[in-house]
């Protein structure tokens, strides 16, 4: 199988932070289940094309965390009749998901503090 | 729908199992759907196929690393999961068993009982097996631990040198890194009046090092010790320096008095040091330089048993090869303390110590690998009526959707169970039957230490137990569940297929044949030896036993070594007894019937050629023979009027005569006593015989032939020939015998201490200890073969009957009476008994030719007892399977027919 190096980043398109991948997949799923594909395409569509993710690591992480229990899969079929995995969030999943969301948020917060901080504030 | 999905589907319609090819399948189809949606997605977007496509891959990444971290993390998380499912199914199959085996306690406590007998039984004896056989000594390397024997002709060797031999191989041998003999010490500790007495040995300088031996404290011996003139020095043992020097640590150098002699303390032994080869006192209480003197090297008494080290790497060719050629070297160098025949021979620690136990206990190993068989025959056929009983319930579980696996699978769970409890009280019933059978055989063998609990036969005991519990529920369990269970749903289990419960019926028969035939075996085996036992506890051994109570000198004090002094404490016991009122008779002997004895070499006067080694020699007092009822077969007795001024005197046994002066009458002749061949250098004093002795078994009861005697008057006895005198008395009533020999033994010399006393009759009793343990052994493996066979074949005649109550209705509604109700049942519980039972007659007959050696007056084929046991196996089949007849009888017919 040949190799492909990820292309060169467009300017102001965004890498992923280590673990947000994680995150996202909670969050996509948490609007009901979806194949792998669908859950890139979300997120894709979601974040109007600026974020920059190698789509292959998005089955590692799906795989992972199905074995941690926060998703469920099942064979099904799409709506063209195509058979597909879906995933969907279980109550651990809920429960990652809100955890994630509330360290996600105060992180966010103390990093603008931080990086919105102007000399000489207290 | 690709190949690959259809493959998919067909395994998802058939619940085919997981498989690793499936797992990867799901993966690559995983991903498949990514790229092709992606592919199509831009060819939406105007894209040429092969242009999307390479984009779909390019922003997919690596697809091989990716395919492969997806599929490990699948396959991986499968095989978790699988056994997590498996535990958590065997924890629910744990839970189900814990709680049924609750429900039916009778059940559990008899298959525990029988499954613990019989492992425990065989764990003791294989205990045994292993501390007496298979590792005897306690000492490490033990394996290259040889000892040398003597042989004299033809007969057995004893395990035993001559001093002389001992240095000569000592040193000329090539074979050993040590060679090393000992030599048991009483003594005094403190000064000869006023200390006490305790058991020690003399060792050569090699001794520790061939044993392994290291001293705790201090050192041990060093060749410096055994010089001429060094300072006489005693290494302390454990016991001895924990009770007399309270365990002080300074004791090294300090003084130690031993019958007056002053010692110098240069160590301390070890907790763990043992003498195996002293299995009375295997701990010394202080070890001693043993130096043979001169005269100790020409003495040809086989009397130091020689352990040896071997070199590493020695074979037996070696051996055999150093041994002979060592002896030729003896045997040119000193050729007048070598006869034609003697020759040296490589023993075993068993082979000396225990000659007789060796085989006694492989015969019983044999005999518990039966009761161990039957046991668990027992436990199946148990087993096997408990899974008949519950085959509605296993019905309903398979009704359930239970395979046969899983319902096998919950029976061996049951039978781990059961195992398990089993195998912790196997244990202790073998811990606690290893005493018993020291008890059983008076400590003859196995020391204190070798009782401790030995994990490797703990773990032994363990996988036995489990791998037949484990076997035994397989077994069960698929027998059980194939005559098609579930039927059992549609109708009762009584009417359940005929066919089946015949099927069933038919196992359990098997199993029932096979416990007679065990118990058929074990029966002639214990019948045999029973009957032994009895033949020679009523033998006539040619002595009086009834009345007869004796007594020894523990320790004789240092000065009967002189004759006057000895003598003089004899006659002045003799006179204190027949004084007692209530004493018949008394006399003195040298050598108590059935207790060791001593032999010399004899020669007939003028004959060199008719003289033998060792003719066994009894010294006793006027009135001993008529005290003991003891015959004279000719001539007249040893009297008063025989004393050290008169010509000595001795009588001769039937058999000596017979053998050395058959060729006229024997009174009057002349035979020289200690010389062998006549010894025409020491010109000893001849003596004449005067009478001739009944041939008595006063060796041991079961000796197969008379041995050679000659009796000698105490009264004549020279130096040479001093020996410290035992008593008996003949008396009505034994509290009067013992105060009296009592009395009269301490008031004639308050220094002997306290003296033994016993009657003859125990004493005959202790004599057969070795014929008791294996008596009582076979006869407990018997008679608890005997009672699980009469459960087992209680147990398939009782299911027999409640097969059958509508059937057995039927029948006395029709007329049948009572009577023949019960001969039915008995005849069918009985016939599968009885078909064993000729079975294991076979195979007893075959096999009771090992228990020859043990056998007395009897064959092994002995008619009358294999009838006698046939007899009885066969009564309690019948009795055994009466009882449900009984029950059989008392069926109200319409009541049976108006069932279900």
């Amino acid at each position: 199988m040949p190799r492909h190096a990820p292309g060169p980043q467009q300017s102001g398109d965004v890498g992923l932070l280590r673990g947000t991948l994680d995150l996202f997949i909670l969050k996509t799923l948490s609007w009901g289940p979806m194949h792998g594909l669908a859950v890139l395409q979300w997120i894709e569509a979601v974040s109007k094309q600026r974020l920059q993710i190698e789509e292959g690591a998005l089955y590692p992480a799906l795989h992972r965390m199905e074995e941690k229990g926060w998703l469920e899969a099942e064979w099904g079929h799409t709506e063209a009749g195509r058979r597909a995995k879906f995933y969907r969030l279980s109550t651990g999943g809920r429960r990652q998901l809100s955890a994630e969301l509330a360290r996600w948020n105060h992180y966010a917060e103390v990093a603008a503090l931080i990086l919105e901080a102007r000399e000489g504030a207290t | 729908m690709s190949e690959g999905e259809r493959r998919w589907s067909l395994r998802r319609v058939f619940r085919l199992p997981t498989t690793r090819r499936r797992l990867r399948d799901d993966v690559e189809a995983e991903l498949a759907f990514h790229l092709d949606g992606r592919v199509e997605e831009l060819m939406r977007a105007g894209m040429s196929r092969g242009d999307a496509d390479r984009e779909a891959r390019r922003r997919f990444g690596d697809y091989g690393r990716i395919e492969r971290e997806v599929e490990e993390m699948t396959i991986k998380s499968e095989r978790r999961r699988t056994l997590r499912d498996y535990v958590e199914s065997m924890i629910a199959d744990l839970r189900y068993a814990t709680r049924s085996l609750a429900r039916q306690p009778i059940y559990v406590v008899v298959l525990v009982l029988t499954f613990t007998l019989g492992v425990g039984a065989t764990a003791a004896i294989f205990h045994a097996v292993d501390r007496v056989i298979l590792h005897p000594l306690p000492y490490p390397d033990a394996d290259r631990i040889v000892y040398l024997g003597t042989r004299w002709g033809k007969g057995g060797p004893t395990g035993a040198l001559s001093a002389g031999r001992f240095q000569f191989f000592h040193d000329n041998s090539r074979i050993f890194d040590g060679l090393a003999t000992l030599s048991p010490i009483e003594a005094t500790l403190g000064d000869e009046d006023a200390g006490f007495p305790v058991e020690g040995i003399g060792v050569t300088p090699e001794f520790f090092g061939v044993l392994g031996a290291k001293p705790f404290l201090g050192r041990a011996l060093v060749a410096r010790d055994y010089q001429p003139g060094a300072p006489p020095v005693v290494v302390l043992g454990h016991d001895a320096w924990m009770t007399r020097f309270g365990a002080d640590s300074a004791v090294i150098g300090r003084g130690m008095r031993l019958e007056g002699v002053l010692y110098s303390i240069v160590g301390v032994l070890p907790t763990s040091f043992e003498v195996a080869e002293l299995p009375s006192q295997p701990t010394p209480a202080f070890v001693l330089p043993l130096v043979f003197a001169p005269n100790q090297l020409s003495d040809r008494g086989a009397n130091y048993t020689a352990i040896g080290r071997l070199r590493r790497g020695v074979t037996r060719e070696q051996i055999t090869q150093d041994i002979a050629s060592v002896f030729a070297a003896y045997r040119r160098q000193f050729p007048e303390l070598v006869e034609k025949d003697d020759a040296i021979v490589p023993m075993t620690f068993e082979q000396i110590f225990a000659p007789d136990l060796v085989s006694q206990l492989w015969i019983m190993l044999g005999a518990t690998l039966f009761v161990f068989l039957l046991a668990c025959a027992n436990v199946g056929n148990i087993v096997y009526a408990r899974a008949l009983t519950r085959a509605r319930e296993f019905a309903v579980r398979a009704a359930l959707g239970a395979g046969r696996a899983r319902i096998v699978r919950q029976i061996l769970v049951e039978m781990i169970l059961l195992g398990v409890v089993s195998t912790v009280a196997a244990t202790a019933v073998s811990l606690a039957s290893v005493r018993g059978l020291v008890a059983l055989a008076r400590g003859a063998l196995l020391r204190e230490s070798q009782l401790h609990l030995d994990p490797r036969v703990v773990v032994a005991t363990t996988i036995v137990a489990l791998a037949a519990s484990l076997l035994i529920g397989l077994v069960v369990g698929l027998a059980a569940t194939r005559a098609g269970f579930t039927r059992s749903l549609v109708g009762s289990t009584r009417t359940s297929g005929l066919g089946g419960s015949a099927a069933h019926r038919g196992a359990r028969g098997v199993l029932v044949g096979m416990e007679s035939a065990i118990a058929m075996v074990l029966l002639a085996g214990a019948g045999l030896l029973i009957t032994s036992f009895w033949n020679v506890l009523h033998v006539d051994g040619g002595f009086r036993r009834d009345g007869i109570y004796t007594a020894t000198i523990p320790r004789a004090p240092r000065d009967y070594s002189k004759v006057e002094v000895s003598q003089q404490f004899e006659r002045r016991v003799l006179e204190s007894l027949r004084e007692t009122p209530g004493i018949v008779s008394a006399a003195a002997t040298a050598t108590l019937p059935l207790r060791r004895g001593w032999n010399l070499p004899t020669t007939v006067e003028g004959h060199a050629e008719l003289t033998e080694g060792a003719t066994e020699w009894r010294s006793v007092s006027p009135g001993y023979l008529a005290t003991m009822d003891i015959r004279l077969v000719a001539g007249r007795d040893v009297s008063e009027s025989d004393v050290a001024a008169s010509p000595p005197i001795a009588l001769v046994s039937e058999a000596y005569a017979k053998k050395f002066l058959s060729d006229a009458n024997p009174i009057g002749r002349r035979i020289l006593i200690g010389c062998y061949k006549g010894c025409p250098e020491r010109h000893p004093t001849p003596v004449e015989v005067v009478g001739v002795v009944r041939d008595l078994r006063d060796m041991s009861l079961d000796q197969t032939r008379p041995r050679r005697t000659v009796w000698v008057a105490r009264a004549q006895a020279d130096g040479h020939f001093a020996t410290v005198p035992a008593f008996v008395v003949r008396a009505n009533d034994p509290a009067v015998a013992s105060s009296a020999l009592r009395r009269a033994m301490t008031s004639a010399d308050p220094r002997i201490g306290n003296p033994t006393i016993a009657a003859m009759t125990d004493v005959v009793s202790a004599s057969l200890s070795w014929r008791r343990f294996s008596m009582v052994l076979m006869a407990c493996f018997a008679g608890l073969a005997l009672v699980l066979t009469c459960v087992g074949i209680y147990g398939v005649a009782s299911y027999a009957v409640s097969q059958r109550v509508q059937e057995i209705g039927l029948r006395m509604a029709l007329g049948a009476r009572p009577a023949g109700v019960v001969a039915l049942v008995v005849r069918q519980g009985a016939t599968p008994a009885a078909v064993g039972l000729l079975v294991g007659l076979g195979v007893a007959l075959l096999l009771t030719r090992v228990l020859s050696k043990l056998l007395f007056g009897i064959g092994p084929r002995d008619p009358l007892s294999f009838a006698a046991v046939s007899v009885v196996l066969l009564g309690v089949a019948v009795a055994a399977s009466y009882i449900p007849a009984r029950r059989a009888a008392r069926i109200d017919p319409a009541g049976a027919l108006r069932a279900d």
